[in-house]
């Protein structure tokens, strides 16, 4: 039997006595990493805190027009001495003015619930209708009943009709009549489409001085104001003379008689020859003469009262309405034209967002309106048409309460002034 | 006799109760007359003459015409004083504004409009809410209009009509001697005379050369028809009826007797005292017809003998005056229905200053409205003839014409002497 080659010795020594006093690789690495780890984001955190730069806190992007806070959360998080998590509507009304809702509301919520922050680079607004209708869908007021609808749940369920404003125009227009076939213009017959005369406000208006350089124009949102020159006055010139080729100014009448005076004086003046006036070879019948000029002035005061006749009686009542002057040659008052621009004014509109549909398929009423004081301001029945939830499916227009309404009353914008908040 | 009598007034009541020209029977509602003055439409300030319509109308009609200052005159001082003795207000009153406006009910208008405007668009041509609208389209043709409430103007006969509507009268317009007591002028017309006063503001759509002279044996013929209807009306409610008779019989200065001419001329075919009836509707009417038409001529003359007795008797009975002018007013109609088909020739209208010439002691012997209605003929008729084919003494016979007027400028001055003889030498000027 030869002698055992393992002993207990070279067992024993197998196991490492010092195995406490050492650590393993794992264990190592471990705590090496931990330690590496934990003092780089320490160094990081403390090289961002050096560079006072706050960014590294941030849930998300910021939207542009705040982007140059970026990093510097003080700005608007700051709460006395610290930093809070929400932001309080006093940082924003440092430099925003946000008008109040109504008067009547019971509670107010704070701007961050709707203008929801480092959401994004475009949009700070909430775009949902639930925080309108988290009130609307039952709503209470102070001070007794709401004036508006009480329950409106969406646009399709509970929105009241739209109340469009009486028109407090003075112009006597007949859409019928102009919007009709064989239309009878200056020279032939015309047919008069709607955007013959509305037409965008953006559009071939002047460009506004102060505006920029990327949109240097009026909105195209609504329509541009009605005027004689733009509209009107290409058919329904002022003629007032067959002599004269020249129109009278589209003026108050004082002014008109004053062209008038000046225009009668510069002619008579290069037409001596008409005076003295003779009684033309009328047929002789029983009835009061007119009137004939012996002098310069006398022809000239004819003239003017024959155009003024004219003009009053005839051009300029076809859309004014006149109260005539007292006494005899006294010029008449003409009533403010009052044209309305806007007409639901609890909601926005923008025409150029809808310039795929054709005017009529809104405008329905407008081919067969005969008065002015008509009021061609479609219903809700013809908006539900495209912006409904149900049947359309992906091709609904969209029903948000943003889409059309603001939140704040822009009628009690007060200025704002701006405090330095630390850029 | 007895049937015979009584068909006849059957048949004039249903003369004298359907007027030609109707506001209330025509179709459609009265726009007003803001609606045609539109610049491209009736309101340019100058003919257009690329068109057969000459849309400078409504001009023509606000600078012109007397008709839109119609509604003024109510207020003015003769207006004003009228009311005060007739005891209404002129400006409000229907009995005025049936012939100095637009007048028609709320429920006849299809919009709101001022009625102060005078006699404007719709009081000639008609109601045109039907036809106001279809009648600028493509295609559109004048006959439509008339089913739809237009009146027929460029028809002579409707043309007439609608002027002698209020300048003689119909049976919802009138103005009798009350009225004309109380300052309003007695009603006389001439219809070519009176279009040229007017002035026209259209272009005679007939080419007929003749069309003037046929016009105005037109005006002739239906405004006697016209004042046969009227007295015939008359004679129903109230005889005599003044305003028929000649104003001047009557409202003359009184001369001694040694100066009378009215003495000097005698009262041939009336017993004196009687205020004859005012014939200037018929004297110079049968003159024309007897040039135009002779058998026509014999036949009214017939007719009128009866009316003009009767007329001119104060003691005869009214039911006889209605019955013989209604009568009478049929062969009127008949005869000026015939007038816008006469023969006309090159030579007519000298003739007819020849004709009326010739009858100068009969027309001037009728009376100062007559000597007018014969001086307002002379001058259309000799403006016309002129116009064809002028003579070489035009200047005198015009001034001849003037003269005559001048003789009628003050009625109460009025002499038929001297009249009749300024009449003749006219003839005496045409070859």
């Amino acid at each position: 039997m030869s002698s055992r080659i393992r002993t207990t010795k070279q067992l024993a020594r197998r196991i490492n006595k010092e195995y406490y006093q050492k650590l393993a690789l794992i264990p190592r690495w471990r705590r090496l990493l931990s330690l590496i780890l934990t003092g780089v984001a320490l160094i990081w955190v403390a090289w961002y805190a050096f560079a006072r730069d706050g960014s590294i806190y941030s849930a998300g992007s910021l939207t542009k027009a705040h982007a140059s806070f970026g990093g510097q959360c003080g700005s608007c998080h700051n709460q006395g001495t610290g930093i809070a998590r929400t932001v309080a509507d006093t940082r924003c009304l440092a430099c925003h003015d946000g008008p109040v809702h109504s008067v009547r509301q019971v509670s107010t919520p704070a701007c961050a619930e709707c203008h929801v922050e480092h959401q994004g680079r475009e949009a700070l607004m909430v775009s949902s209708g639930k925080m309108c209708t988290s009130c609307h869908s039952n709503l209470h007021t102070r001070g007794g009943a709401p004036n508006v609808a009480a329950a409106i749940r969406s646009f399709s369920d509970g929105h009241p009709e739209f109340h469009s404003l009486k028109d407090p125009g003075e112009i006597k227009f007949n859409h019928r009549v102009h919007l009709k076939k064989d239309l009878r213009g200056l020279a032939g017959l015309v047919q008069l489409q709607c955007g013959d005369c509305h037409r965008p406000a953006g559009i071939g208006a002047p460009a506004d001085p102060a505006g920029s350089v990327s949109s240097p124009r009026p909105s195209r949102a609504y329509m541009a104001p009605i005027t004689y020159a733009g509209q009107c006055a290409s058919c329904h010139p002022l003629e007032f003379d067959p002599r004269m080729t020249e129109v009278a100014p589209h003026k108050d009448p004082q002014a008109v008689h004053e062209f008038l005076v000046a225009k009668f004086s510069v002619y008579i003046q290069a037409h001596p020859e008409l005076l003295p006036e003779a009684a033309s070879a009328q047929r002789i019948v029983r009835r009061s003469p007119d009137p004939l000029a012996g002098s310069a002035r006398e022809w000239v005061l004819l003239r003017v009262a024959d155009s003024e006749r004219l003009l009053w009686t005839k051009t300029c009542v076809q859309c004014h309405r006149l109260t005539p002057g007292a006494g005899e040659g006294a010029l008449p008052r003409v009533a403010p034209a009052n044209l309305n621009a806007r007409w639901l004014k609890q909601a926005n509109f923008n025409h150029f967002a809808h310039a795929a549909v054709e005017c009529e398929r809104c405008h329905s009423a407008a081919a067969g309106s005969e008065r002015a004081s008509d009021v061609l301001i479609p219903g809700i029945a013809v908006c539900r048409e495209c912006h409904t939830t149900s049947g359309r499916g992906a091709a609904s227009a969209g029903t948000q309460c943003l889409e059309c309404h603001q939140y704040h009353d822009w009628t009690k914008e007060k200025d704002v002034r701006h405090s330095k908040v630390g850029l | 006799m007895r049937r015979h009598s009584a068909y006849l007034i059957v048949l004039a009541s249903l003369l004298v109760s359907t007027p030609v020209v109707s506001a209330d029977s025509a179709p459609g509602n009265y726009t007003g007359p803001g609606s045609c003055g539109s610049t491209s439409c009736h309101g340019g300030i100058r003919p257009r003459s690329d068109n057969a319509v000459l849309q400078n109308e409504f001009t023509t009609w606000t600078l012109q015409d007397k008709h839109p200052r119609a509604t003024a005159v109510l207020s003015n001082d003769v207006g004003k004083r009228m009311g005060a003795i007739l005891g209404i207000d002129p400006s409000q009153s229907s009995k005025c504004l049936v012939c100095h406006s637009l007048n028609v009910s709320q429920d006849r208008q299809a919009r709101t409009f001022e009625q102060g405007e005078g006699v404007s668009c719709e009081s000639c041509h008609g109601p045109a809410s039907n036809w106001l609208g279809p009648h600028t389209t493509r295609g559109w043709q004048y006959e439509k209009g008339l089913e739809l409430g237009m009146y027929d103007t460029r028809n002579l006969i409707g043309r007439a009509e609608v002027c002698l509507s209020c300048h003689l009268g119909d049976d919802t317009r009138s103005v009798d001697h009350e009225m004309i007591a109380a300052g309003h002028p007695d009603l006389y017309f001439e219809l070519d005379s009176f279009t040229a006063a007017m002035p026209p503001h259209w272009k005679e759509p007939d080419k007929d050369p003749w069309i003037d002279v046929r016009a105005l044996a037109v005006g002739q013929g239906v405004q006697l028809r016209e004042n046969l209807r009227r007295i015939s009306r008359e004679a129903k409610q109230f005889w005599p009826e003044y305003s028929e008779l000649d104003c001047f019989a009557c409202h003359h200065n009184l001369v001694a007797a040694k100066d009378s001419w009215r003495q000097a001329r005698g009262y041939p075919g009336r017993r004196p005292g009687n205020p004859p009836w005012n014939s200037s509707r018929y004297v110079v009417f049968r003159v024309i017809l007897g040039q135009l038409d002779r058998d026509s001529a014999a036949r009214l003359d017939a007719s009128l003998k009866r009316v003009d007795e009767l007329v001119s008797d104060v003691r005869a009975d009214p039911a006889k005056i209605s019955q013989a002018a209604a009568l009478a007013a049929t062969t009127a109609d008949e005869i000026a229905h015939r007038m816008p088909g006469i023969q006309v020739d090159a030579s007519v209208g000298w003739r007819l200053i020849k004709a009326i010439a010739a009858n100068s002691d009969s027309i001037a012997g009728a009376g100062e409205r007559s000597a007018e209605q014969a001086a307002m003929v002379l001058d259309s008729v000799f403006l016309a003839s002129n116009r064809r084919a002028r003579v070489g003494n035009a200047e005198q016979i015009g001034s001849a014409i003037s003269a005559l007027f001048q003789l009628v400028e003050n009625p109460s001055a009025y002499n038929p002497n001297s009249f009749a003889q300024k009449m003749r030498s006219i003839g005496a000027m045409v070859q």
